[in-house]
């Protein structure tokens, strides 16, 4: 009895059918590839352009119009764009302020001390930075060599003066001024250790016994500063709606007692937020109702930062209103 | 100024296959037809931002190192700016039209983003045309080992 004979034939077909295959799913990998190499080069160069966008707005104006010829030799000093501020600007700013508070001072050689602590406590926010240990490394130092130096650093630090880093201090300056000591139980703690390391030296020399130490040392302590009991919920809500925070300074380690908040390397927030990069630090918005705006805040809003906000609210926009249509509540 | 000025090498040397410093464009000639005081001289070549991509037989082709137009045939009266406009009007270095010592920082940080990007833009264009040519003669390898 004869057979069909289909199995030469039908396994013909069969390859023939598993080539085609083969070649389609070639083809569609192939697609898929190519496509997400665009993608790729696509997330690549928008990294490059959002990096450089946040270099420049981050650079001091100084830097930042400075000539290429100029800054090519400053290079060679420099490890990173913010050691620019750190070691230079922080620096002259600071002996320039302690060098006009000594002069106004009469010049006093008494006065130094006081005028030097004066200035830590108007720079930093309670915290020891560059500038606290500055003014207290020559607090401490004598009183004589000062004064020879007053006279030559006055007229050098005026020719240097820029529109610093400190910005972000002056900018709250108001703020600070209508709630100042508020809470003087924190400021123990806070200036505990400032007045022990930089400024018992200037304590012994130009204070009377009969004042009280914490009295004659103004401490800010502004709204927007969380005080140590409640440091656990800093970063919850609770906190204002919107904040001005710093980046922390190279080799600085971020731990904020006290002081303008910090911005953290890590965000532990569980809550939405947004932070924008502005020219001297970074403003962080927390989902809590704004009733006013501090017009000195905007501005360090430079017109990219703007039109990025503006693009931000009208994604945030699109997002609650496709929220509401899908019925979200 | 003399725009070799003594760098620290290791810091800015990343750089130097994007031949973003007029310092490296300048060691960028291994070849060029004209000498120091025509007015295409390499150092005048390197201002206005062009970096040698000639060979041996053909040493004077140079190339913009943000608009990576490559133009030959200078002649020793030609000015690199004024060919640099004239060839590449669109580019944003000759918009700028100041050598490198007289950018800004800022002015300098945008060339830079425009170098990287169009650096990423290349080598993926590259990459791309690299894996569908390999690919493709794969596939080719493959229907013809069938038929």
């Amino acid at each position: 009895m004869p057979r069909t004979k289909i199995t030469k034939n039908s396994k013909r077909n069969r390859e023939a059918a598993n080539r085609e295959e083969k070649i389609r799913t070639y083809e569609l990998k192939m697609d898929s590839v190519l496509m997400s190499i665009d993608d790729l080069e696509m997330r690549y160069k928008s990294m490059v352009d959002t990096q450089l966008q946040m270099i420049t707005s981050r650079l001091q104006t100084e830097l930042r119009e400075m000539k290429m010829c100029d800054f090519l030799e400053l290079l060679l000093t420099l490890e990173h764009f913010s050691d620019f501020k750190a070691s230079d600007q922080t620096q002259h700013f600071g002996s320039q302020s302690m060098c006009s508070n000594t002069t106004n001072g009469g010049g006093a050689s008494t006065n130094i001390c006081a005028a030097a602590t004066a200035t830590s406590s108007r720079n930093d926010e309670g915290y020891l930075t560059e500038d606290s240990s500055l003014g207290g490394a020559i607090s401490s130092n004598s009183v004589s060599t000062i004064s020879a130096y007053t006279g030559s650093m006055l007229r050098s630090a005026k020719a240097m003066r820029t529109p610093g880093p400190l910005h972000s201090a002056r900018a709250r300056r108001e703020r600070r001024s209508r709630s100042a000591c508020g809470a003087s139980k924190v400021l123990v703690n806070t200036s505990s250790t400032v007045a022990s390391s930089s400024s018992s030296n200037a304590l012994r020399n130009s204070r009377s016994k009969m004042r009280t130490p914490m009295a004659s040392r103004p401490k800010a302590f502004s709204a927007d500063r969380t005080p140590r009991l409640l440091k656990k919920r800093s970063s919850s809500p609770s906190t204002p709606p919107m904040a001005f925070l710093r980046w922390p300074k190279p080799g600085e380690v971020a731990l904020s007692k006290f002081g303008s908040p910090i911005v953290s390397q890590v965000m532990p927030d569980k809550f939405a937020n947004v932070n924008i990069p502005i020219r001297n630090g970074v403003l962080s918005l927390r989902p809590k109702k704004l009733s006013e705006i501090k017009a000195d805040l905007l501005e360090n809003l430079d017109a990219d930062t703007l039109s990025q906000i503006k693009t931000l609210h009208e994604n945030l926009q699109l997002i609650v209103n496709t929220a509401n249509k899908a019925g979200f509540k | 100024m003399d725009p070799t000025i003594l760098m620290d090498e290791t810091k800015l040397d990343t750089f130097r296959e994007l031949n973003l410093l007029e310092k490296h464009r300048v060691e960028s000639f291994k070849d060029w037809p004209f000498s120091a005081k025509s007015t295409c001289s390499i150092g005048k070549m390197a201002e206005a931002g062009f970096y040698w991509t000639g060979t041996k037989r053909e040493n004077d082709t140079a190339t913009c190192f943000v608009c990576a137009k490559t133009l030959d045939g200078w002649e020793s009266e030609d000015d690199p700016w004024k060919e640099h406009l004239k060839h590449a009007p669109q580019c944003e270095f000759i918009k700028l039209g100041c050598p490198e010592k007289d950018l800004t920082v800022e002015q300098f940080l945008k060339i830079f983003c425009t170098v990287v990007n169009s650096n990423i833009e290349k080598n993926i264009k590259q990459f791309k045309s690299k894996f569908v040519k390999d690919n493709e003669s794969k596939l080719d390898e493959f229907t013809h080992m069938l038929s």
